[in-house]
């Protein structure tokens, strides 16, 4: 970074000599320009009282009304819970698994059965949140379950599993787990294969046994990647997935299952108060930038790690 | 240097399309607009013929907004019917055709962006958004329209005194035309029906009362009456739970005046608005319902079940009795099997009635025309034919001669040449959607029982809906018209009050909140607002009956 003072002169300069370079980052720019910095403008209707005719600019303005209105709703708080609960249980038990996977898939020596365990847990990615939630149901169906009649055969009472509040957060996590930890674990293969062989060598003279060398040297080399997820994952706790949770949704579990983005998607776009649902999204936003700041602050001391 | 140019190139590339894209999207959505403008709107009016067709001299193209069913072809153009009238009118639709799960949004998006199709045609438009995008100027008011160019709709409100009173918003405005109905089957919106095989096998008759029910769902429950020696009937199902609930409220006195207005009937004893879902009554249903429920006679899946589990559930013959329009959407290979009740069920407290019906009012937002499209005059005299006998013929049946005729006793059907072969894999609506628009229902017009062939109009549907007829609330109301202010405040008192409720009904009728609780829950809703809410509803109430 140049200092404010030299800017004036010396960026021009740099530009020309460096055009090239500036010529590729271009498209990036325009992008976030276009489709990130400029639908910003229209943060302003949480602001206001969106009217269609009247258009954003030209819209009343009545301050903090729709805020308030939000704060004093009776399912603030359960939206609140609701949200951070499902997305700390998220980051408790579907962060840490794919690290865990991906060190034993690396100590996997034969390579077809490596190959094809990846492959297998990978595939489960692809699959669309509709057909996903759907399978989901069918195998937890009180009558015709895959679950239930196994249950049922040990002689056990069927569990309708998907009206039980409190089995909500665990549907969700644990078929999630299912769903993206082969996938979320590639990043960490790629990084445990990409560690220097020496490392292993120098250790194996030394030697260190296997599991000296899995705590000395791979843990190690996981934990910067794996900090960074972390702050990532921090960003977003305010954003459960939407879609999978709507789907799941219905009257007996909603206590457990309604979030704030379930709760925008209600209220703003099928109940068309706009001004209302953006504020409720600007709130969540603001409470995700500070979560990430907070977090990548906390990193950055602790173990010197950062996104910035 | 080589690879630092092709680089750069590539990058060039890239923003170039980048930016193409978006400017392509700019340029249609202009021309979108400017198709429709090809003269202004006074210099129209002179060529819009006042009766008759041609309607307009020269041709005239008009985009419009349109929700497609499943079983229609994804042209609507392709639609014989709109070919015709396209000839008879001299007027071109351009269909902008949306299915079920993109129409709420995309509505919504042209109306927040105001970049409006010349007409909206069926595009699932809720009451509140025909009051508030009317005050706002997004659709045109329709009054002088409808009396200089709309003989057929005149002449309809005149008929109907509720289509009259209900069609106005608050001040007087007519922003939107609706979709009527001149049918008891299909203003008797849920029907129960239940498996006559069954009641034959355990020996029992239709029920007459709530309690006879109770013992024929149990009769169904326990004496096998499919006969597969398992226990897996499921005595009573439906959709969801509301449907069940709305064929059994009648019994309790609840619903007193049709579902026009939701939840909100008039209290028997004091003569007031009532919001029902708090009164005693509700409280009575609700513990019927959970004694149902505990005792495995309602489906245990009915909190998440869906029309296609019901249907599966009817193939295997597990169904003793369901809630809904009619019998074939639901029931296919057993349909014989089921029939509806001979009257009205009773309840505890003697009240007899059946309130699962409305009136003339499909919904009310059915048409809508913008405040952009230059050829209001013309777009009215379109759709007013369609009022009329002979457009909803048309509507329903197609073309005399090609898709229908008329029998020696004076009935009408499609001719047997398209109807009786229908090809394996597809529906009777699929077969029939490539000449007529109806599928999908809600269309702006006024259906005629006798030109309407769907299920409500089988047999045994329009008998259920006749042995109930007499047991229908005397008065049916058209939805409340509201003030855009009004509306406003209900909108959002409303959509967590009905939330709160519907939860906690299912709560209820679980077993997971204990009846116990029903006072808690009232006085919950008043901490929400429910009085609010109530002041709305009277306000418009006492509008609507001085109309």
């Amino acid at each position: 970074m140049t200092s404010g003072s030299e800017g004036g002169i010396a960026l021009p300069r740099s530009i020309r000599k460096n055009w090239d370079l500036y010529l590729l980052i271009l498209p990036v720019v325009i992008y976030f320009l276009l489709i990130k910095y400029l639908p910003m403008y229209g943060i302003q209707i949480a602001f206001k009282d969106f009217s269609a005719a009247k258009g954003i600019w030209g819209s009343d303005w009545v301050g903090m009304k729709h805020f308030v209105r939000f704060f004093n709703n009776y399912q603030f708080w359960t939206l609140i819970k609701n949200t951070v609960g499902i997305s700390i249980f998220q980051i408790l038990l579907a962060f840490p698994l794919p690290i865990f996977f991906a060190l034993l898939v690396n100590e996997v020596r034969g390579k077809w059965f490596k190959k094809s365990v990846q492959s297998i847990t990978f595939m489960p990615h692809f699959l669309s949140t509709v057909v996903l939630v759907g399978t989901v149901m069918a195998f937890l169906s009180p009558s015709t379950g895959l679950v239930n009649n196994v249950i049922r055969a040990f002689g056990g009472e069927p569990i309708y599993f998907m009206t039980e509040p409190g089995m909500f957060k665990f549907i969700y996590v644990f078929s999630d787990i299912w769903q993206n930890m082969g996938f979320s674990s590639v990043l960490y293969i790629a990084v445990l294969a990409g560690i220097d062989k020496h490392l292993y060598e120098a250790a194996m003279i030394d030697g260190a046994s296997k599991l000296k060398r899995l705590i000395h040297i791979a843990i190690p080399c996981l934990i910067p990647t794996a900090i960074i997820m972390l702050i990532f994952q921090f960003g977003s706790i305010m954003d459960v997935g939407f879609e999978k949770i709507y789907l799941m949704q219905n009257d007996l579990n909603r206590t457990s299952s309604s979030v704030i983005s379930t709760y925008v998607y209600e209220i703003g776009l099928l109940g068309s108060q706009y001004s209302f649902s953006a504020a409720v999204g600007l709130f969540n936003s603001v409470i995700n930038f500070v979560l990430i700041i907070i977090v990548n602050q906390t990193a950055k001391r602790v173990g010197g790690t950062s996104l910035w | 240097m080589i690879k630092a140019f092709s680089a750069a190139s590539a990058a060039m590339l890239l923003t170039v399309s980048l930016l193409s894209a978006c400017s392509d999207n700019n340029s249609s959505s202009s021309t979108e607009a400017g198709e429709a403008t090809p003269k202004s709107g006074t210099e129209n009016a002179e060529q819009v013929s006042k009766s008759g067709f041609p309607i307009a001299n020269e041709p005239i193209s008009l985009s419009a907004m349109v929700l497609l069913s499943p079983a229609q072809p994804t042209e609507w153009n392709d639609i014989a019917v709109w070919q015709e009238y396209e000839k008879m009118t001299g007027i071109h639709i351009d269909w902008d055709e949306y299915t079920t799960a993109d129409i709420t949004e995309k509505r919504n998006l042209a109306l927040a962006s105001n970049e409006l199709p010349d007409i909206f045609y069926r595009t699932k438009m809720p009451d509140s958004d025909v009051d508030k995008y009317g005050a706002q100027g997004s659709f045109l008011k329709l009054n002088d329209l409808i009396d200089q160019y709309a003989p057929n709709f005149k002449a309809v409100m005149e008929k109907y005194p509720d289509v009259k009173k209900g069609i106005a918003t608050a001040d007087g405005s007519i922003y939107a035309l609706p979709n009527l109905t001149d049918s008891p089957s299909i203003e008797i919106t849920k029907k129960l029906f239940l498996n006559q095989d069954w009641l034959k096998r355990t020996g029992k008759k239709l029920p007459t009362t709530t309690d006879e029910l109770y013992e024929v769902l149990k009769a169904f429950r326990n004496d096998d009456p499919n006969g597969n020696g398992k226990t897996d009937e499921i005595p009573l199902t439906a959709d969801s739970l509301d449907d069940i609930m709305l064929v059994l409220k009648g019994a309790f006195g609840l619903g007193n005046k049709g579902t026009g207005n939701g939840n909100w009937d008039v209290d028997p004893d004091s003569g007031k608005l009532r919001f029902f879902p708090t009164s005693e009554s509700y409280k009575e249903l609700l513990t019927y319902l959970h004694k149902l429920y505990s005792e495995n006679l309602i489906d245990q899946e009915i909190f998440t079940n869906s029309g296609t589990n019901v249907l599966a559930k009817n193939e295997q013959n597990m169904v003793g009795s369901f809630s809904f329009a009619n019998i074939v959407a639901r029931a296919n290979t057993n349909a014989k099997d089921f029939v509806g009740l001979d009257t009205a069920l009773s309840g505890p407290n003697g009240d007899h009635l059946f309130t699962s019906a409305r009136g003339h009012f499909g919904s009310k937002g059915a048409f809508m025309i913008s405040s952009t499209n230059k050829h209001p005059e013309a777009t009215m005299r379109w759709i007013d034919y369609f009022y009329g006998e002979e457009g909803t013929r048309m509507l329903y049946l197609g073309l005399e001669g090609q898709t229908y005729q008329k029998d020696a006793s004076g009935n009408y059907d499609f001719i047997p040449e398209i109807v009786s072969n229908i090809p394996e894999g597809s529906s009777f609506d699929q077969v029939v959607s490539k000449y007529v628009p109806y599928a999908g229902g809600s269309l702006p017009t006024l259906l005629l029982e006798k030109y309407f062939k769907g299920g409500e109009t089988e047999p045994a549907a329009k008998a259920a809906a006749e042995k109930l007829g007499p047991s229908l609330p005397e008065e049916l109301w058209a939805p409340f018209s509201f003030t855009s202010e009004e509306s406003k405040e209900k909108l959002s008192l409303e959509a967590d009050i009905y939330g709160y409720v519907s939860q906690r009904t299912a709560e209820f009728v679980q077993g997971k909140a204990s009846l116990d609780e029903f006072d808690k829950y009232v006085e919950w809703l008043e901490k929400m607002g429910l009085n609010d809410l109530q002041s709305i509803y009277e306000t418009a109430y006492s509008r609507y009956t001085t109309k």
